[in-house]
C-alpha cells in the first residue's frame, strides 16, 4: 500500500447520481433564498457606534451656531429620520442582488444556460415562471410553434417539462438536443425546453394542478398502455379542468442471452437478483441478509445447472446498467415483501440491498457487448439494453445472431410481449401533455433527430399508430 | 457600512469540481457508495440552502464546503454508532472470520475496516488526503493543524494501515 494505491481507490460519482443531485439543487433554486438578515448583535453594535459618533460630532458642531440654524438643523434631523424609516422599502428592489448564485435548472445548451444565468430580470425569477408567452401561444390550438421546423417569430418562449427521477436522463437528453439545435443565423428553431425533476409522481400531480406555473409536459415510466386521455381527478379543484393526454414514447427493455451451448435459460427476476446482488436474504432467517455466497446456479435453485454464475453486462453507471438494476434486480428484490417495505421505511437500506451488484467478479462490465463475445464465453449470461432491434418475426436480433435468449418469469421478450406489457423486463416511458402544447410540437419531440433511442435502451413505440390515435379523436 | 452579499458564484463549475471530492471524501469516511451518495447529497443541499451565508472574504469555497461535509460526516457516524444494535438486518461480515471478509471485500471496504482502528483524526485526514485529494496545506487550513503535523500524522496512519493490510 502506498499513496498511489490509496489515490486509485477514488472513483467518480455515478453520472445518474450527479445528474439527479444537480437537478434536485436546480429545483430548489426556483424558490429564492431568504434575504440575508444581519444578526441582532451586529445591528446593535453598528447602531451604537454610529449613534455615538454622530452625537459627539453634532454636539461639537452646533455649540457655536445661532439659534435659528440650530432650529433648522433640528428640523432637518427629524426629516432625515423620517426618510430613514422608509429606506428599507426602497431597498426591496435590490433584493435580487441578494439572491446570490443561481443554478441553471434546465438541461439546456450552454447558450440557453447563459441566458438563464444572466443578470437580467428574467434570470432573477424562478425558472419555472420565466415563460411569459408559453401559456398564451402554446396553449392555442393553432399555435405557431413547432419543434424541428418552427417558423420564425414563434410566440412560445419556453416549454416547461417535469420528469420523474427515473425518466430524467431521457427528458434531459431530449431537451439538450432541442435546445442545442439552431437554425439560420444561430436562432433557436424551437421554444426553449426547461426540465425539472419531481420527487413524487407526475401523474396526476403537477399535470392536474392549475396556475401559470403548472408544467406543459411531463415524462414518467409507467406500466404499458397506448395513448390515453386521462381526466384530472375532481379533487384537484381549481386545477387543470382539461384531460391530460398520455403518450407512450418507447419501451425500456432489458433482456438476457447466452451461448446456446447450455441451452436456453428461463430465469425469474428473483433468481437474477439472487445471482447478481451483493447482499441477499438469509434463507432461514427472514429479515436478514448476508453477502452473496452463491457461486453456481444450482446454489440458487436446484433446478438450474451446475455452471458457475457469470454475467457480462453494461457498465452499471450507463443508462442500460441503470435499467438492468431497476427492472431486473429491483424486480426480483421486491418479491421479498419485507425488503419491498424497506423502500419507504429505510430507503438507504433498500438501495443497498436491491441496487448493489456484487463486486467479486461475477458481473463483468462490458461496453458494447456483442454476440461473439458471449459465444466465446458460454457460461456467461449477457445482459442487453434493447433498442429497436426486432427482426421480421418479432424475435430479437440477438436470437438471430445465434444466442439463446432467456425467458424472464416465463415470458419471451418478443416485440408483441414487450409492447403489450407481458414481458416483465420492460416498462413504458410516457409523455404527458396537458394540452397547452400542440400535437405538432409533441410529435416532433417523439420522432426523428431529437430521440436518443440508441443511448437509452428504448424500444420505440409504433409512432405512426400513436399519431393516428392522437389525431383521430384524442386531441383535446 | 454596506452588508456584503455573497458574490455571484459559478455553481456549475464549483459543482463539477467539488462533487467528486466530496463524494470520495465520504466514501473514505463511511466505506460504501450508497451512504457516500446520501451524505454528498446532504452536504450540497445544506450548502445550497446556506449559500447566502458564505463569505468569500473569510474562506475559500472548498474550505467552507468541506466544513459542512465534516459536520455531516460527524453526525452520520455518531448516529451510525448509536444504531449498530438496530441494524442487525444486515449481517455484514457475520458469517466468516475477519480475514475471510477482508479477502472478499473490495479494497475500499477493506481499507474502511482497517481505518476504523485508527483515531478519529487520522481517519479524517486519510479521507481528506486520499478521498478528497486535498494537499497538506488545504488540510491544515481545514483542520487547524500545522502543515508539518498533518504530514506526520498521515505518514504514521498510512504506515499503520500498510502494516495491517
Amino acid at each position: 500500500m502506498n499513496d498511489d494505491f490509496l489515490h486509485r481507490l477514488r472513483k467518480p460519482p455515478r453520472p445518474a447520481f450527479a445528474a439527479r443531485l444537480r437537478a434536485q439543487l436546480g429545483r430548489q433554486s426556483t424558490s429564492p433564498p431568504p434575504p440575508r438578515v444581519p444578526s441582532r448583535a451586529h445591528t446593535l453594535l453598528t447602531l451604537l457606534l454610529l449613534g455615538g459618533t454622530a452625537f459627539a460630532l453634532t454636539a461639537v458642531a452646533i455649540r457655536g451656531l445661532p439659534p435659528s440654524l440650530v432650529a433648522l438643523y433640528q428640523y432637518a434631523t427629524v426629516w432625515i429620520g423620517a426618510e430613514r424609516t422608509t429606506a428599507p422599502a426602497h431597498r426591496v428592489g435590490n433584493q435580487g442582488m441578494g439572491q446570490g448564485p443561481r443554478w441553471n435548472a434546465s438541461a439546456s445548451s450552454s447558450a440557453h444556460g447563459a441566458a438563464l444565468h444572466g443578470g437580467t430580470t428574467q434570470a432573477a425569477a424562478p425558472a419555472m415562471s420565466a415563460r411569459p408567452a408559453a401559456t398564451s401561444s402554446a396553449g392555442s390550438p393553432g399555435g405557431s410553434a413547432s419543434v424541428g421546423g418552427a417558423p420564425a417569430g414563434s410566440q412560445v418562449a419556453q416549454i416547461s417539462v417535469v420528469s420523474s427521477w427515473s425518466a430524467y436522463p431521457y427528458a434531459a437528453a431530449v431537451a439538450e438536443r432541442v435546445n442545442g439545435t439552431t437554425g439560420t443565423a444561430g436562432r433557436p428553431i424551437a421554444p426553449h425546453i426547461d426540465v425539472s425533476v419531481r420527487d413524487s409522481d407526475v401523474w396526476p400531480g403537477p399535470m392536474c394542478s392549475g396556475g401559470a406555473n403548472a408544467p406543459d409536459l411531463a415524462y414518467a415510466f409507467e406500466p404499458l398502455g397506448s395513448v390515453s386521455r386521462r381526466p384530472c381527478p375532481r379533487n384537484t379543484s381549481g386545477g387543470n379542468p382539461s384531460p391530460v393526454i398520455a403518450i407512450p414514447v418507447g419501451y425500456e427493455t432489458v433482456l438476457l442471452a447466452r451461448s446456446p451451448l447450455y441451452g436456453e435459460l428461463d430465469l425469474t427476476r428473483r433468481q437474477i437478483f439472487l445471482a447478481l446482488a451483493k447482499w441477499v436474504p438469509v434463507p432461514a432467517r427472514a429479515g436478514t441478509v448476508h453477502e452473496n455466497p452463491s457461486a453456481t446456479w444450482r446454489q440458487i435453485d436446484a433446478a438450474l445447472g451446475p455452471e458457475p454464475i457469470a454475467f457480462m453486462g453494461p457498465p452499471l453507471s450507463s443508462a442500460a446498467g441503470r435499467s438492468m438494476i431497476e427492472l431486473l434486480m429491483e424486480g426480483g428484490c421486491n418479491t421479498y415483501p419485507w425488503i419491498a417495505a424497506l423502500e419507504s421505511t429505510h430507503p438507504g437500506r433498500y438501495a443497498r440491498i436491491c441496487r448493489t451488484v456484487r463486486t467479486d467478479g461475477v458481473y463483468v462490465e462490458v461496453s458494447g457487448l456483442a454476440a461473439p463475445t458471449l459465444l466465446a464465453e458460454p457460461n456467461a449470461v449477457g445482459i442487453f439494453g434493447l433498442h429497436g432491434i426486432f427482426g421480421p418475426a418479432g424475435r430479437s436480433e440477438l436470437s438471430m445472431n445465434g444466442l439463446a435468449v432467456s425467458k424472464l418469469d416465463g415470458t419471451e421478450p418478443t416485440q408483441q410481449d414487450i409492447q403489450s406489457g407481458a414481458y416483465p423486463g420492460s416498462r413504458a416511458l410516457y409523455l404527458f401533455n396537458r394540452g397547452r402544447v400542440t400535437s405538432n410540437v409533441v410529435f416532433s419531440l417523439l420522432e426523428g433527430e431529437f430521440l436518443p433511442h440508441p443511448d437509452w435502451a428504448l424500444v420505440p413505440a409504433p409512432m405512426q399508430e400513436l399519431r393516428a390515435d392522437y389525431t383521430a379523436g384524442l386531441t383535446p | 457600512m454596506a452588508w456584503v452579499f455573497a458574490k455571484e458564484l459559478d455553481w456549475d463549475a464549483l459543482y463539477s469540481d467539488q462533487l467528486p471530492r466530496i463524494y470520495n471524501y465520504f466514501r473514505f469516511r463511511v466505506g460504501n457508495d450508497a451512504d457516500a451518495e446520501d451524505l454528498t447529497a446532504r452536504t450540497f443541499e445544506s450548502a445550497w440552502r446556506a449559500r447566502e451565508r458564505y463569505r468569500d472574504d473569510l474562506a475559500r469555497f472548498s474550505t467552507w464546503l468541506f466544513t459542512i461535509a465534516h459536520n455531516v460526516a460527524v453526525d452520520f457516524l455518531r448516529s451510525r454508532r448509536a444504531q449498530v444494535p438496530l441494524d442487525a438486518v444486515e449481517e455484514l461480515a457475520a458469517a466468516g472470520t475477519p480475514e475471510d471478509d477482508a479477502t472478499r471485500d473490495s479494497d475500499l471496504e477493506r481499507l474502511s475496516i482497517l481505518a476504523a482502528r485508527l483515531s478519529e483524526r487520522e481517519q479524517e485526514l486519510i479521507a481528506l488526503k486520499y478521498g478528497a485529494a486535498l494537499d497538506n496545506r488545504q488540510i491544515s487550513t481545514l483542520t487547524r493543524l500545522s502543515e508539518s503535523n498533518v504530514g506526520t500524522i498521515l505518514h504514521r496512519a498510512v504506515q499503520t494501515l500498510r502494516s495491517q493490510w
